[in-house]
């Protein structure tokens, strides 16, 4: 009886945390404008596009981070509260991002579409919600 | 298919998590599908390696644990679909090959993820080890069921104080530094005993071993998720452990014992 009892407790507890993070609003992504129509993140200089990138918890800015099909791209990576990493796996781009640290980043696209983004070290409870896009186009 | 009471809590716990995460900020097509093929994969392979060895097929609770576990922690919106069949089956047959004194050596789970990522470029995101407030009362209570508070104290009085010292440097605050400690893997995963010591001396040590060693991987070797390989590396080291700590070689799974997880 009160091992029966301890089940339907422990499903009850369960259910309303369940219905209790159920309330909060969906997390979506801030932009609406179409991939085509977005403009060039950070500036052209001497035919490279620099962008100064900020991540924190638990997302990165700007997002998202649209780029130009082949031409050189150099992130400038800072962390703005604690350790964070970027990983970017079709560029080969995985790089840890110390707190308060400028970190450069360089790659080139030569591949157009929209790819994941992710925070690669672990940050705090959401750190699997640190995201955004790499569009290229 | 006879599942242990361990066995049923931990389903519970993983899938309410997946479910909420699912339905919470992320609910497409895409991720429903990484999470089945995940899951199905490693109970559906786990069960023909069953049919193979016993001539008869069954599912095992520790192989939708296992399915669970990756399905939670490897990024669910990856193009590459070939992910998420490759990391459970990696999961799988490292439970069923790479064994030592009737045990699997490491954490199927814990394998399966990091050698699809080193291997394939699978990303470990803890996508649905998340919110705290259900991973902590969850966490808890299979912690509580396992008898794993050696492992989880022990850990946590290591790291903490590391990641303390190393807010306090780096001027990150005191919150934020102990929020630097995976939740999720020091409930769910550090506790699985299958593949950790069983006598307490020994948890002490692994679970201290552990707390270290993902201490410095998480700043000094970032490229790999640190807690994983902090885990493989203490499933390496627990015959060791277990030695060093005079307690002998680890004994064989058999009976309610060792009622394993994975």
């Amino acid at each position: 009886m009160i091992k029966r009892f301890r089940i339907i407790a422990i499903c009850l507890a369960v259910l309303f945390f369940t219905i209790l993070g159920g309330f909060h609003p969906p997390i979506h992504s801030a932009d609406s404008i179409p991939p085509s129509e977005q403009a060039f993140s950070g500036e052209l200089k001497n035919g490279v596009r620099e962008i100064d990138v900020f991540a924190y918890k638990y997302g990165f800015f700007p997002n998202p981070l649209v780029v130009k099909y082949g031409e050189k791209v150099k992130l400038h990576m800072t962390a703005m509260d604690v350790p964070h990493g970027i990983h970017i796996s079709e560029f080969n781009v995985n790089q840890m991002l110390p707190r308060g640290v400028v970190k450069t980043i360089e790659f080139t696209p030569y591949q157009k579409g929209e790819f994941m983004v992710h925070c690669s070290v672990y940050c705090g409870p959401n750190h699997g919600k640190q995201k955004t896009r790499l569009i290229v186009r | 298919m006879k599942i242990p009471p361990l066995y049923k809590y931990m389903i519970l716990s993983l899938s309410v998590l997946l479910l909420f995460n699912v339905y919470q900020d992320v609910f497409t097509l895409r991720v429903i599908e990484a999470v089945l093929m995940s899951i199905s994969i490693a109970v559906l392979l786990d069960g023909l390696i069953i049919l193979m060895k016993e001539g008869k097929f069954r599912f095992s609770g520790g192989a939708l644990i296992s399915g669970l576990i990756i399905a939670a922690l490897l990024e669910p919106d990856l193009e590459n679909k070939f992910i998420y069949f490759v990391s459970p089956t990696l999961a799988i047959l490292s439970k069923h090959l790479i064994r030592a004194y009737d045990r699997n050596v490491f954490n199927p789970a814990a394998f399966g993820l990091l050698a699809s990522s080193l291997l394939f470029q699978g990303v470990i995101t803890w996508w649905a080890a998340t919110p705290f407030y259900l991973v902590f009362p969850l966490g808890l209570f299979i912690v509580y069921k396992m008898k794993g508070w050696h492992l989880v104290l022990s850990f946590l009085l290591t790291a903490a104080p590391l990641y303390i010292i190393y807010g306090i440097i780096h001027q990150i605050d005191f919150i934020d530094s102990i929020g630097l400690i995976n939740g999720f893997f020091v409930l769910f995963m550090l506790t699985e005993h299958k593949s950790a010591p069983l006598v307490t001396r020994a948890k002490v040590i692994y679970g201290s071993f552990i707390g270290i060693l993902s201490f410095a991987v998480h700043f000094y070797y970032p490229q790999i998720d640190n807690t994983i390989l902090a885990l493989l590396i203490g499933n390496l080291a627990s015959p060791i452990i277990s030695k060093w700590a005079k307690t002998g070689q680890p004994r064989p799974a058999t009976g309610s014992v060792n009622e394993n997880v994975q």
